[in-house]
């Protein structure tokens, strides 16, 4: 239940203005670690800001779309949908530059997997990636463990795909709407796109439904809004009802302002990125082999 | 003394120094082919002596004296059960009688003296000691173990020891080896004085440091063990069961933080199961009730839908 889960403690966050104040954080953690040999105008020029490293993971995001969409066997939506949250919860605290997101995308799906019962190998896993297999292996049996602990351990993931199920029950059973499967379309492209957005850590899944759900009547020109307060919320639940009008508008306002295209700044960010990166997290450089060196001998 | 005899075909290791004797818990000798054929069902009387024996009960006879070895392997068995230790008792008085009464049981059930009596002793004892028999045994089980991990890692450290030793020597040889090289090219290319050359070279020989015995290096750690102490591979130790208060059942309250919804009782009077498929035979076979999918989704819509996150952390 999500009321009692991880996700709502750890992972709901007020508003916006919290998560950029989280990503700005993890920036600038990283900038004063690596740049403080340099003066404030080389900084800039040299490492991403909280915005441009927002961009590339937003374009990780898509690219993990595509993957998934690939991936032998079929997947299911919600094991993406869970990797995408693992993929949000994990950026909030850490820097792009500090762990390259294509890594980390891959070992976010490879666990989410496992945590939603989808089961492939990792054999299975890796022939859907292009490139180098045996190092993708090595690299997510690596980060896999990092990431768990980089999501508190936190690894069940709600989402708002059983809500809108029950939504469209209690709506055949309570009210006279005349075929209410023909949301379907709407709902799924609603949520979709809502997938790319912060909205899985701003609102609880039910209420991320109840905005598809909604959003979408209006699309084939029916009224729920008495369902809404009269079946729904009914007598006791009228108090509320201003508070949840509010909360499926900024949930509508988030699904209207994703139109932004970023795929032409996308080369220079990861150009730059390649540059600013933290070597010791890239297994293709010497820094990297020092590091697991010097960590075998220590523990030794 | 007569020479050592199967029983059964009387051959000795004068007329054939390659038969394997064993013996029984009645102390005769036996050798390897008599078992064989007498014992082939298994169990069956000793050919002297018609106490009915096993077969699986022979044993390798190491001593000339088979009683010898009869004595031996009683005292083995009495020890698994009288297993005390001086610290199990108050003096050394009682110490030296329980190891006097220990001699005792074994001599006479070697000498076959009042054995009833003295089987009945050993029962007696058994039952009244069991918990401290039980725990001598761990504890030794316990030493025995240490003991080996012991021997284990000395025998590690040896090996690396010498791997080291011969490591060393190897790059020794190959430094004088590529001197003498270096040597030999430049006394061929270059134009200075050959002596001078030979002169430089032999200084460069004498310069390679003696292999020292160095500080050894800690040796790499095998891991054989999890980080809780558990060796790989192992059964896990038996785990000690706390008592506490029992487990009581309290059925699960949901704290929907939403609207109210249905009970489980209620979906099929409200029509909520009209919208939704059956179970299939497999499933119903299964245990599945799709009533409690229906449940679920219900409760899921309504779930957290007043949630309001008033600022966090």
């Amino acid at each position: 239940m999500f009321p009692t889960s991880t996700q709502k403690t750890n992972w709901i966050f007020k508003d916006e203005l919290d998560l950029n104040a989280l990503r700005e954080d993890a920036n600038k953690k990283f900038v004063n670690r690596f740049g403080s040999h340099m003066s404030p105008d080389e900084r800039n020029t040299f490492f991403l800001d909280a915005n441009e490293e927002h961009i590339i993971q937003k374009c990780h995001e898509y690219m993990l779309r595509d993957f998934c969409h690939k991936f032998q066997p079929t997947m299911p939506k919600y094991v993406f949908a869970t990797a995408l949250n693992y993929l949000k919860r994990f950026y909030l605290y850490n820097s792009v530059m500090d762990y390259h997101p294509k890594e980390i995308m891959v070992t976010c799906l490879f666990l989410a997997c496992k945590v939603d019962e989808f089961n492939v190998s990792l054999a299975q896993f890796v022939a859907n990636i292009k490139g180098n297999q045996s190092r993708a292996t090595t690299v997510i049996l690596n980060n896999e463990l990092f990431l768990m602990e980089q999501i508190k351990y936190n690894l069940k993931v709600h989402h708002p795909f059983k809500a809108i199920e029950g939504f469209l029950l209690d709506i055949k059973t309570r009210t006279r709407m005349s075929d209410p499967d023909r949301m379907r379309p709407h709902i799924d492209s609603f949520i979709d796109k809502l997938l790319f957005t912060d909205a899985c850590l701003l609102f609880a899944p039910s209420q991320l439904a109840l905005a598809a759900v909604l959003h979408s009547a209006s699309q084939i020109k029916e009224n729920l809004d008495s369902y809404v307060t009269d079946l729904l919320l009914g007598e006791t639940g009228s108090e509320h009802l201003k508070d949840l009008i509010e909360v499926v508008r900024r949930i509508r306002i988030l699904h209207v302002r994703i139109a932004d295209d970023h795929t032409k700044e996308l080369s220079r960010i990861s150009k730059k990125l390649d540059k600013c990166r933290n070597q010791e997290n890239n297994p293709f450089s010497e820094k990297y082999k020092d590091r697991i060196q010097e960590a075998l001998n220590n523990s030794l | 003394m007569e020479e050592l005899a199967c029983v059964r075909c009387m051959s000795s290791k004068f007329r054939n120094p390659n038969l394997v004797f064993s013996f029984n818990v009645c102390g005769h000798t036996m050798c390897a082919n008599c078992i064989e054929v007498a014992f082939m069902k298994g169990s069956g009387p000793c050919p002297k002596c018609l106490i009915p024996l096993r077969r699986n009960g022979f044993k390798l006879q190491q001593f000339e004296d088979a009683s010898v070895d009869v004595e031996v392997e009683t005292r083995k068995r009495i020890l698994q059960d009288y297993n005390k230790t001086e610290d199990d008792f108050e003096s050394l008085d009682e110490y030296n009688e329980y190891l006097v009464e220990i001699e005792d049981i074994i001599y006479n059930l070697v000498r076959n003296i009042n054995v009833t009596e003295t089987r009945e002793r050993i029962d007696q004892y058994k039952r009244e000691n069991k918990e401290i028999i039980m725990r001598n045994r761990m504890k030794l089980k316990r030493e025995e173990q240490a003991l080996d991990e012991l021997i284990e890692e000395e025998k590690m450290l040896s090996q690396y020891k010498r791997d080291e030793v011969l490591r060393d020597e190897a790059e020794q040889r190959n430094k004088k080896l590529r001197v003498d090289s270096e040597l030999i090219d430049s006394l061929a290319r270059s134009n200075s004085d050959a002596r001078d050359i030979v002169n430089t070279y032999t200084h460069k020989k004498e310069e390679i440091p003696v292999s020292k015995p160095k500080a050894l290096s800690k040796p790499p750690i095998n891991f054989t063990k999890f980080s809780t102490g558990v060796k790989f591979n192992q059964s896990s130790m038996p785990i000690s069961i706390k008592e506490g208060p029992l487990f009581k059942y309290e059925p699960i309250s949901h704290q929907l933080n939403g609207p109210a919804c249905p009970e489980m009782t209620q979906l099929e009077s409200l029509g909520y199961m009209k919208y939704i498929r059956r179970e299939s035979s497999q499933e119903l076979a299964g245990g599945f009730l799709i009533k409690t999918s229906c449940l679920h989704y219900v409760q899921e819509c309504v779930s957290a839908l007043y949630e309001r996150k008033t600022g966090k952390v």
